[in-house]
This record gives structure tokens, C-alpha cells and sequence, in this order.
């Protein structure tokens, strides 16, 4: 692969006056980020030590991304919690380009000072710090900020790691008896919160653009209807009740509108909804089943899945309706598609061998890509800067939650929650403070 | 000697993936040991993961092989370099 | 200038000097890898280490097993920083994992404890060396 062969140019030389050599480079080793991020140190009383450790949080935030590589703590020749005990020697010696250090120190009841610096180790400087107040119950959203920080310092694009994911979890309760839960959990599966407890199905959270509500589709009394709940105070609204299927509800990017999946006509077609008129104009209108819509992030079109052809397929249609034109076309089963945030590629369930995976479809190459090794993933999520894809994949017959970076380097399950857990979405940006 | 400081260079690059078609300059300033005093991008590529990924390619190569001779030196002292993985 | 008209006719003796370089090299090489043989130590010594250094290779990891048995370890500059057992395996594995293909090699006081340069030898083996080289002391500290 690597080939010793050069290609080289001398360009202007001698007879300018501002001549310089120019040396063309074409080879280079293709690979993730060498980053080293030193467990940080407490500079508090040894009998209470911080609950979280936040270089680690940081260095697996990183390694999930697939566009850094943490070096192994065990592999450190030196472990600088200070700027003065930074020799880049140890570092240079190790091929690490940049080195993430830092301290967490008490600040008043409850509360922590959380100090790191990111530094160029080759050019033998800081490149960034900051000092983040934060709480006890804070603590890892502020060591998903530090990651953000640094993955936007380091590659030019906003990190998604300190955003959230919604999704369902059952948990069974004695015989027969199943408590199903809308929860919301940080992006690495941790801190999972209660939204909504039913004794009846939840399905298809959804959430609003502005991350502050979301939309689910209840069984509750028996009849299916999406709701919208806003998630920091849980007060929520009933949109739709019609008989028969309610289901699938989208956000368009601007919020005014909701795509939503209903059978109330007698056969499933996706409509839309103008939430402050509450007003639905149909978009579909087809024999066949339509459903599991998603807005283009431009709002101008919608994807969705149809059986028309006879076999689910990904079909998108205008904003204004009008004739849908197929676009997926890669074996014979497509569903549940949705769009990565720049509008580039397209994530979807694909059944490869009679198993059920994850696969992205690139729009302007029409590249396919299976990205997912289960027999029956679902619902695959993109995070907000389209750096993963997050879905639900079975293990031991449970739902659990697994992560793959959009290039496919890096595969990994979350922390494996209670209960079996389904259609999980990554929530949008959220807003941060940072001081520096 | 363009060829060993060639080879030196694209042995230290480690390129950001799915970066195949972006390219970039930089310029260079070396000591007269091959040490780099200086290294800057001059044209960017727009992507910072890239144009970072091309800085370090350089540094980490110090020192870089350098002519014997006082006079080819002074033209090896100053270089530039085209980052192009596509070509 | 008379002088040198004198000397003015063909050189007649070959010049040995560098003859006799590489053969204190092998002979030292052999010297080492003899009982090191015999002990069933495997170490092997590649011949790329033998070959000149060329101007971009990288720079070598260097451990250094002084008179008195103890080793120091040197990665980068002229740091020279002293290791025990533990941490010459953790730092040598670290750097060879990390750096493919970077030169291994063991400097040794010519007062040494033999078995502290073949325990070195080991702990850099375990450590992932694929070879090791052996530095001999420059003449003057002979």
C-alpha cells in the first residue's frame, strides 16, 4: 500500500526572486486522530473523590467519534496533571499529536472546578483551555463539553457529544405486566431520565428542532394518538386522535409542521400537520402502505417508506406533494430513512441475508453502505454534526443501544440500559456555556 | 534530496479520513540541521482536520534530511509544500 | 614543495582502517550473541541494524545498563532518565508499539554485570522488540 514512489516537481526556481522549492506530497497513512487525554487529577480531599472520571468520559467520547484515537492510559510514560509537567518529549516519543491534560477541584458544597488544556505537541504549544464551573449532577455534561470543545478545536466541525438521545425502554413487571418508558439519556447512554411511564406502547419519539419537546405516539386507552411533550416541564398536548393508525410523527427543521403517518381514510398516507392551526393537508395519496416519514433538511422534501412497488422502499415526495420518486434501490427491503444533517446521506434498515441492518446511502455518489453487523437493528439516528449513527440492536433477545461512527471505523455498543430498549433518536444541539 | 525530504514527510502523514480530494500548501523554514523553525499553512484546504494533519506531517519529520553543501542549503531552507492525496 | 614532488608516485598500501572497523564490530556482535545462544535467549539481530543509520531513520530507543547494574532509558534528545524492571517494560513497549520499526538497542558499561544486559534483553523482547542492537562504548571511554 505504501509505495515508495515519488512524484516530485521543482516549480520556480532560480530565476524569481521569491523562489522557493515546492515539494508535492501524495502518500499519507489514512487513520484516526492520535490524541492522548491524561487522567485528570483531584485536587480535593482523597475520601471524596469526584463520581465521575472526567479524562476518561472525554478520551471514550473521542474514541467513539472514529476520528480520534486516545492512547491507552497504561501506555503513558508520563501522567502531567499540570502545565509544568508537560515534557513533549513523552509524547513526541509515542507519535501522539495532541495531548489533553487536566484537574477537577473542589468548589464549594457540591460543586467542582474542572480545568483542562488541549496542546500541539509537535509544535510545542497550548492550543486551547478552559475552566468550567460545574455540580455533582453536571459533572459528565461537563466532560462531554470538554470533548466538544476539543473534537471542534481539532477538526473544524462541532462536536455532538454533550446532546441527548431519546427512546423507548419496556421493562417487564411480574406476569404479563410491561411498564414501557419514554426516556432521555446523555449521547453515551448515561443518565437516563423518565419522560413518559405507560402501561401501554410508546413508540416513535421524535424531537422538536429546538430540542425542547418531543413527539411520541401513545396507546394509552387503547387508541393510538401523538402527543407532543415538552420534555423539561412534561406538559404535553394531544395532536391527533383519528381512528385507526396515528403513528410516525416528524418536525419539519422549522418547527411549524409535523409529518405524521394516518389511516383515518381507511389505508396508511403520510400527511402534515400546521401545529398552531392544528390544519393537515394529505402529501400522499396511494393504495399502498406510506409511512415512517422524514423532513430534508432544507424542509423543500420528505422521504419516506412505501410498499407501492410492491417491496418497502425509501420514495421521496415533494413539501407540495405531487408524484414520489424512489430512491432506494439496493436489495429488497428499505425502511425507516432519514436524512444526515447536511442532506448528503441518507441512513436506513436494510435486510441483507434475511438480517435486518443499518445502512447509509450516500445521495451524490448513490454510494450503499451496510454499516451494522446484527440480524435485527433498527432505527438508526444521526447525531447532529453526522459524525455517528446511533440505533437499537438485539443482544441476548434485549434491546440495546449501539453507536457507529459515519465512516464506519468505530463500532460500539452504549451502556446497556435496564430493560429492552427501542427507537432511539439523537436529540439536536443543545446549547452550551463555556467560560474560558 | 528532494526525495528523501519527500519520503520523510509522507512517512509522518497521517491524513484525516475521507480527505482524498482536498489540498494544501505550506511553507517551511528550516535550520540549518534540517530542525523546522517555521511551519505554516499558506492555502488552506477549508478543512482544519486536514490542514492541522499536514502541519504535524511536517514537524514530526524533523529534523529533515539536509544537503551538505552551505550553498544547496540555503535553497533547501525554505520550502513549500503541496499536500495533494489525489494526484 | 620539494617534498612533495618527492612523494609524488602511486600509493602502494591499501587503506585497512575501515577492515578493521567492521571487524571489531562482528567480533563484538559475536562475542555478545555466543552466550547469549547458549543460555536459549532468542535475540536476534537483524541485519538491518548493522547497516550505516541512514539520514531519516528514526531515532533509536536506547537503554543503558550502567556499571552498577542500573538502567536508564533515552527516547528522545539526550534525556537520560533511570527505570526499573517494571517501568523499562510499561516505556519500551509503549514506544516500540507506537513507533513500527524503530531501532532497539542496548548500550552496556564495559564493567557491567553481564546478566543485567541479557535481563534488559529480555525485558525489551517481552516489550514487542522485534530485534535488538548492541552499542559498543566510543574509543576514547575504552
Amino acid at each position: 500500500m505504501k509505495r515508495l514512489f515519488f512524484l516530485f516537481t521543482l516549480i520556480a526556481m532560480s530565476w524569481q526572486a521569491r523562489a522557493t522549492l515546492t515539494i508535492e506530497i501524495t502518500q499519507g497513512l489514512e487513520g484516526a486522530l492520535p490524541i492522548a487525554v491524561v487522567p485528570f487529577a483531584w485536587r480535593g480531599s482523597a475520601a471524596s473523590p469526584p463520581p465521575h472520571a472526567v479524562g476518561e468520559v472525554v478520551a471514550a467520547d473521542l474514541r467513539r467519534s472514529g476520528r480520534f484515537k486516545p492512547l491507552a492510559t497504561g501506555e503513558m510514560l508520563a501522567r502531567p496533571t499540570r502545565g509544568d509537567e508537560v515534557d513533549f518529549r513523552d509524547w513526541r516519543a509515542l507519535n501522539i499529536e495532541n495531548l489533553v491534560i487536566g484537574e477537577v477541584a473542589p468548589n464549594g458544597p457540591g460543586g467542582y472546578l474542572v480545568k483542562f488544556y488541549l496542546y500541539d505537541v509537535f509544535r510545542g504549544e497550548q492550543i486551547t483551555g478552559y475552566s468550567m464551573p460545574t455540580t455533582t449532577r453536571d459533572l459528565r455534561a461537563t466532560a462531554h463539553h470538554i470533548a466538544d470543545i476539543i473534537y471542534e478545536t481539532l477538526t473544524g466541525e462541532p462536536g455532538a457529544f454533550a446532546t441527548r438521545i431519546a427512546y423507548v425502554t419496556s421493562v417487564r413487571q411480574g406476569q404479563d405486566k410491561e411498564r414501557v418508558e419514554l426516556r432521555i439519556a446523555d449521547a453515551d447512554g448515561y443518565n437516563p431520565q423518565t419522560v413518559v411511564s405507560s402501561e401501554e406502547p410508546l413508540m416513535s419519539p421524535a424531537w422538536s428542532p429546538d430540542g425542547t419537546k418531543l413527539a411520541y405516539v401513545s396507546f394509552e386507552n387503547a387508541q393510538p394518538s401523538i402527543w407532543v411533550q415538552e420534555v423539561f416541564t412534561g406538559r404535553r398536548e394531544k395532536m391527533t386522535s383519528f381512528n385507526g393508525i396515528n403513528g410516525a410523527p416528524a418536525w419539519s427543521p422549522d418547527g411549524r409542521y409535523l409529518a405524521m403517518t394516518l389511516s383515518k381514510d381507511g389505508n396508511p398516507d403520510i400527511f402534515v400537520m400546521d401545529i398552531a392551526r392544528r390544519s393537515l393537508r394529505p402529501l400522499t395519496r396511494h393504495r399502498s402502505i406510506d409511512t415512517e416519514p422524514a423532513w430534508a433538511p432544507d424542509g423543500k422534501s420528505l422521504i419516506f417508506t412505501s410498499d407501492r412497488g410492491g417491496a418497502p422502499q425509501i420514495y421521496r415526495v415533494s413539501v407540495n406533494g405531487g408524484d414520489a420518486t424512489r430512491v432506494s434501490f439496493e436489495g429488497g427491503y428499505n425502511a425507516r430513512a432519514s436524512y444526515s444533517p447536511d442532506g448528503r446521506l441518507m441512513s436506513m434498515v436494510t435486510r441483507v441475508d434475511g438480517q435486518y441492518r443499518i445502512a447509509i446511502l450516500d445521495t451524490q455518489t448513490r454510494d450503499f453502505r451496510v454499516m451494522s453487523t446484527g440480524r435485527l437493528d433498527e432505527s438508526p439516528s444521526f447525531a447532529p454534526n453526522g459524525s455517528m449513527i446511533i440505533y437499537a440492536t438485539r443482544v441476548n433477545d434485549k434491546g440495546v443501544l449501539a453507536a457507529v461512527s459515519t465512516d464506519g471505523r468505530v463500532q460500539q455498543r452504549l451502556r446497556l440500559q435496564e430493560g429492552d430498549v427501542r427507537e432511539p433518536v439523537w436529540s439536536p444541539h443543545q446549547k452550551q456555556e463555556r467560560s474560558r | 534530496m528532494v526525495g528523501l525530504i519527500q519520503s520523510k514527510v509522507e512517512r509522518s502523514w497521517l491524513r484525516p479520513p475521507g480527505t482524498e480530494g482536498l489540498k494544501c500548501a505550506v511553507r517551511v523554514r528550516l535550520g540549518a540541521s534540517g530542525s523546522v523553525l517555521l511551519a505554516n499553512v499558506v492555502e488552506s484546504s477549508g478543512n482544519t482536520a486536514f490542514d492541522r494533519s499536514v502541519e504535524a506531517a511536517v514537524r514530526k519529520a524533523e529534523p529533515l534530511p539536509m544537503p551538505r553543501s552551505p550553498r544547496l542549503q540555503a535553497v533547501f531552507r525554505d520550502l513549500t509544500f503541496i499536500f495533494d492525496p489525489s494526484s | 614543495m620539494t617534498q612533495k614532488r618527492k612523494t609524488r608516485r602511486p600509493m602502494a598500501e591499501i587503506n585497512v582502517v575501515p577492515y578493521i572497523d567492521v571487524m571489531l564490530v562482528l567480533l563484538v556482535i559475536f562475542m555478545i550473541t555466543a552466550p547469549l545462544l547458549t543460555q536459549g535467549v532468542k535475540v536476534e539481530l537483524a541485519e538491518a541494524d548493522a547497516r550505516p543509520i541512514e539520514e531519516d531513520a528514526k531515532r533509536p530507543l536506547v537503554v543503558s545498563v550502567e556499571a552498577d547494574g542500573t538502567w536508564s532509558i533515552t527516547y528522545d534528545d539526550d534525556r537520560i532518565q533511570q527505570v526499573d524492571a517494571e517501568a523499562l517494560l510499561l516505556k519500551s513497549a509503549a514506544i516500540i508499539k507506537n513507533n513500527p520499526g524503530i531501532p532497539v538497542l542496548i548500550k552496556g558499561d564495559k564493567k557491567v554485570v553481564y546478566d543485567r544486559v541479557i535481563q534488559a534483553m529480555v525485558l525489551l523482547q517481552q516489550a514487542g522488540a522485534p530485534s535488538v542492537g548492541l552499542i559498543t562504548q566510543p574509543p576514547e571511554e575504552r
